[in-house]
């Protein structure tokens, strides 16, 4: 194996352990590490967002952006660069959290609660391999957002540099920043902790290019020869093996923390999740790690998911243990219309 | 980057600026009155809108609370329909009928108005929060469940288990 497979296998290893064990730190059941949650958490910190049970300036955000900009300075893979579709890219970052709201959960989090037996995200998978699917399908007949230039390295350093400002609020906390007493977001590891594994998990993951639509997305098109199938094995295995370790495990289609038992709606919001990923190249996780590399591309999906965070929970849309709300719905379905006018204004018709 | 003496005052002008930003708020030079009129006491507000809910409760049930006191489970039971018709948002009432059915020995009833109660405040089944009620909760899912095992899996009906079902969820916590 080459020693790129062995850092995707560590990476994998490492977010799967962390996931379940920021958990068991405190973070909430299942939540380890979900990039959907820490954004609607951290909109809502920052006042965004009035839901006073879902205000915490989660931690592990700027870890993650910051740890994979010290591992690109470091490796000379720092490389400020832009495409020419920003508002494209903010509103699927928008998108995103959406279709991540919808569910419950990031794909890292579909993961996570699979390996601690919560049936009702088997179905979510599915939605997201179907989502991944059509991406690819577009892709190659010719949807394109456009591809990227060397740009200067100012627009490159501005999302880390929002991210250390977030970092200063973690450590330093302003008055404005607001933090949840009560509700899921009063429940977080330790911050030290917190930020350690976000700025770990961010180094490893931009040094293998983790991401888990673009591993399934490698599946898809290569089956056994990908690379990236080591990493996601390892993650699911190495999750599932800390859930079973640590009391987490129990499989079942009820009782699901956080869960919600509308599978159509389910498969729907994270098959959304699949499609933009493959559209704008990479999970919410990976659009952080991006943005840390000075992908400005990746910057405005950021500030989208950002601004996604703040309006699944102030439009009502983010779906609850309850089910999905009706606003949800449509925004799930908004979210699809979004992505199919992009794949007809977009498409190179040349490429067929 | 510092090719002539226009970049050079451009940085130490950078410099000098993120300087002050940063010293500003540690020096005793601000607009204390402005200070605190800005969203800086949103932590503040929260807590007071906490303590005033806790005393609505406790003004608003206060009759309720003694009806079920005494054990005049019935009139408790008019008078929370009574507050609900008047206060229907208000997710205290739901619990407290929960709380009523439940000792009344109407458990699909009970569940129900829990289910309701939680939907509308999650304070309710939160361990530490003072409105907390996950003991009577948690203790009616588990024994809604047991007798739901107990039973043939298609005899349960739907709409009793969904409830059941949601508080489960709720009670295994993660994320709202």
């Amino acid at each position: 194996m080459s020693r790129q497979t062995w850092i995707i296998i560590l990476t994998g290893i490492s977010m799967g352990v962390l996931g379940v064990l920021l958990s068991v730190w405190g973070n909430p059941e299942n939540s380890g590490i979900c990039i959907s949650c820490f954004m609607e958490n951290s909109a809502g910190a920052l006042g965004l967002h009035g839901n006073a049970r879902l205000q915490y300036l989660r931690p592990e955000l700027p870890g993650f952006v910051l740890g994979a900009a010290f591992s690109s300075l470091i490796a000379g893979e720092f490389k400020p660069r832009s495409g020419n579709s920003p508002a494209l890219r903010f509103f699927s970052g928008i998108f995103l959290i959406v279709g991540c709201a919808i569910f419950v959960g990031c794909p890292i989090k579909m993961l996570l609660r699979l390996c601690a037996g919560d049936l009702t995200a088997a179905i979510a998978a599915a939605g997201l391999v179907s989502g991944v699917w059509i991406g690819l399908q577009l892709l190659a007949r010719g949807v394109d957002l456009g591809s990227q230039q060397k740009t200067n390295p100012m627009s490159g350093f501005l999302v880390p540099l929002l991210f250390a400002l977030l970092l200063l609020f973690v450590l330093v906390p302003p008055a404005f920043v607001i933090a949840s007493t009560e509700g899921s977001s009063s429940r977080h590891a330790p911050v030290l902790i917190s930020l350690a594994s976000g700025l770990f998990i961010g180094v490893i993951a931009q040094r293998s290019r983790f991401c888990i639509t673009g591993s399934l997305r490698d599946i898809l098109l290569m089956g056994r020869r990908a690379p990236q199938l080591s990493g996601f094995a390892a993650f699911a295995l190495s999750a599932t093996i800390a859930s079973l370790a640590t009391g987490g495990m129990r499989v079942s289609l009820y009782g699901q923390p956080g869960a919600h038992l509308e599978h159509f709606w389910s498969f729907l919001g994270m098959l959304l999740v699949g499609w933009i990923s493959v559209m704008i190249g990479g999970c919410p996780f990976r659009q952080l790690v991006k943005a840390g590399e000075g992908d400005t591309d990746a910057g405005m999906a950021v500030l989208g998911m950002f601004l996604g965070g703040a309006l699944v929970q102030s439009w009502g849309i983010a779906a609850t243990a309850a089910g999905v709300p009706i606003y949800g719905k449509v925004a799930a379905l908004a979210g699809i219309a979004f992505s199919l006018l992009v794949s007809l204004f977009l498409r190179n018709r040349l490429a067929d | 980057m510092t090719h002539d003496n226009l970049d050079r005052s451009l940085w130490i002008a950078f410099f000098l600026i993120v300087v002050a930003a940063l010293a500003l708020p540690f020096l005793p030079l601000g607009n204390t009155a402005a200070t605190n009129a800005t969203p800086s006491s949103r932590a503040n507000d929260q807590k007071l809108l906490r303590e005033a809910r806790l005393l609505i409760i406790q003004k608003r049930y206060e009759s309720v609370e003694s009806l079920m006191k005494s054990q005049q489970n019935q009139q408790a039971l008019l008078k929370l329909e009574e507050i609900v018709r008047s206060y229907p948002s208000d997710p205290h009432a739901f619990i407290l009928k929960g709380e009523l059915l439940a000792s009344m020995g109407a458990p699909t009833e009970a569940a129900a108005s829990f289910a309701q109660g939680v939907k509308l405040e999650g304070a309710y089944v939160d361990k530490n929060s003072p409105t907390s009620r996950r003991e009577s909760i948690s203790h009616l899912v588990e024994s809604e469940l047991a007798k739901s095992k107990s039973l043939s899996s298609g005899t349960s009906p739907q709409t009793r288990l969904n409830d059941i079902r949601y508080l489960q969820s709720r009670l295994a916590g993660g994320c709202e």
